[in-house]
């Protein structure tokens, strides 16, 4: 009896210690949570738009401060709102002026990605970017990390789109930033694109590396193709069994097994109408009725028409 | 007693095969769209669509050449159902498809410069001509120039609702073209009507 007693009280002994143990711990995260905000928020005093428009010292060099300006916002619902700017910028960013160091001494992406760096390496070698060889092209080059959004967190698929398209545009849409990875001339997009109908439109609903990548299990490669590369069959996403149901809308394909009134590929219609991959069965199946008995009919009425005629000749 | 009239002047008659070898490269471009597949289309999805959007835009240019002839020559009043006594005249007409056709008479309404149309006839090229063309064609723009197309129609992406309307309106005018071709043959020769829209000469 008293062995039982001893043991329940060691047991709620260990209980509450454990219980503040996590309490503390919980504390703990709030509070480092609160000062990576809190030294954030002191960053973007300065380096934002706010921050250039009403600068909180006067002996600052505006004109550089304008070419590293964050979005706050964008930053907010980045893969990276919740890690500190000293993090990757160091501590050369505590004090004012800022060291040299604090951009030329970034950390390599592989420091923290490990995994992802690693399973994407031998696809990144094999990309247009690498093979082109240009020097200065880096994950950041595409993938803002001030930015950057996991694509489980967007709200849409074209949410999807325009991360993606807007990363790839914001190069080979622009001379002055096309240049700076090469002296290449930069060819219009628009031009290079001449043979895809609706280009625009196909930029706002399926993302560049849909057709500029390979088909992967999951996620997306990173050995972005060439032009002459690249998928030109319209067809491979034009159809019943569309590329897209393996791509772009693979996550909603997954969430998504009901088929309303008949559509096929019904999730995509909240997005876009797709030629080919959201038509209807059951108003296909109605036409082909509504054909069927139309066929039928006239084919009566011709055979009749045969017949009666045969009848009446036969009688006179 | 034979009678012999000029109906289809040369503008109606090269216009009307226009209209329907337009029709056949839409239809064989336009099913190729809709059911496209690697394996199963009728023909390939870059080329299908081509041809459709130029036979598309050609086959607006002639509606625009049928509503300004029309305008011209007056030809329009013979597409219009005249109200005086028109359900007695139309039933006249089904009367002889459905029965009098299979007893040798002929047709209640032969077809004369005056009066080149039978009631359902009028009525039938009305609704197509005036309804279903312009609608077709409209929906048909809108697929070519999507930017115009209205953004988000009943909760879904507002292409959705023109995709299916094209559809929808040329469907019917296909199941149209099916019977107006075999209806043709009900003239007092199997070939006398199908003669008179080539040679422009009508004979019975």
């Amino acid at each position: 009896m008293r062995l039982t007693k001893l043991t329940a009280m060691t047991a709620v002994f260990v209980a509450l210690v454990g219980f503040s143990s996590q309490v503390r711990a919980d504390d703990a995260d709030a509070a480092a949570a609160q000062k990576v905000q809190q030294e954030k928020t002191e960053c973007l005093s300065c380096h934002s738009a706010q921050g250039l428009k009403t600068p909180p010292r006067a002996d600052m060099d505006l004109k550089k401060l304008g070419g590293m300006l964050i979005d706050a916002d964008k930053l907010s619902k980045s893969v990276h709102a919740d890690v500190s700017c000293k993090e990757c910028h160091g501590q050369a960013v505590a004090s004012y002026p800022h060291g040299e160091s604090a951009h030329a001494d970034l950390p390599a992406c592989a420091d923290c990605h490990k995994k992802q760096v690693r399973e994407i390496a031998p696809e990144f070698k094999d990309s247009v970017h690498v093979k082109a060889n240009l020097p200065d092209f880096t994950c950041a080059s595409c993938h803002d990390p001030h930015a950057w959004q996991k694509v489980s967190k967007l709200s849409s698929p074209k949410a999807v789109v325009r991360q993606d398209n807007a990363d790839c545009r914001g190069c080979h849409d622009s001379d002055e930033k096309f240049a700076r990875f090469t002296p290449n001339k930069r060819r219009d997009l628009a031009d290079i694109h001449g043979w895809l109908p609706s280009a625009e439109l196909h930029w706002k609903a399926v993302r560049c590396v849909d057709c500029h990548t390979a088909e992967k299990a999951t996620g997306v490669s990173h050995a972005i193709l060439p032009k002459d590369k690249a998928e030109r069959r319209c067809v491979e996403c034009h159809s019943a069994n569309s590329s897209l149901r393996t791509r772009l809308y693979r996550q909603k394909v997954e969430e998504s097994h009901i088929n309303p009134v008949g559509f096929i590929n019904a999730y995509i219609l909240n997005e876009a109408y797709v030629l080919g991959v959201t038509r209807n069965q059951w108003l296909d199946w109605a036409s082909f009725v509504l054909l069927a008995l139309v066929v039928a009919g006239l084919g009566g009425h011709g055979l009749l028409r045969f017949v009666s005629n045969r009848l009446r000749k036969g009688g006179k | 007693m034979s009678h012999r009239e000029y109906l289809f002047p040369l503008w109606i008659r090269l216009w009307h095969f226009a209209n329907a070898a337009l029709f056949l490269l839409l239809l064989i471009s336009g099913l190729s769209l809709h059911f496209a597949n690697p394996g199963a289309a009728l023909l390939d999805f870059n080329l299908a669509q081509r041809i459709h959007n130029v036979c598309g835009v050609l086959l607006c240019l002639n509606y625009v050449v049928f509503v300004i002839g029309n305008i011209v020559t007056g030809n329009w009043w013979q597409f219009v159902p005249k109200p005086h006594g028109y359900l007695q005249r139309a039933l006249l007409q089904v009367r002889f498809y459905v029965w009098d056709i299979f007893h040798g008479k002929e047709t209640p309404f032969p077809s004369t410069r005056e009066n080149n149309f039978n009631p359902l006839q009028q009525v039938m090229y009305w609704i197509i001509m005036y309804l279903a063309m312009p609608a077709l064609l409209i929906t048909g723009l809108l697929f070519l120039w999507p930017e115009f197309a209205p953004d988000r129609l009943f909760g879904v992406d507002g292409l959705v609702t023109v995709a299916m309307a094209h559809y929808i309106i040329a469907y019917c005018i296909i199941l149209f073209v099916i019977s107006h071709i075999y209806l043709a043959s009900c003239g007092k020769k199997i070939s006398t009507h199908y003669k008179s829209i080539i040679t422009g000469w009508h004979e019975d």
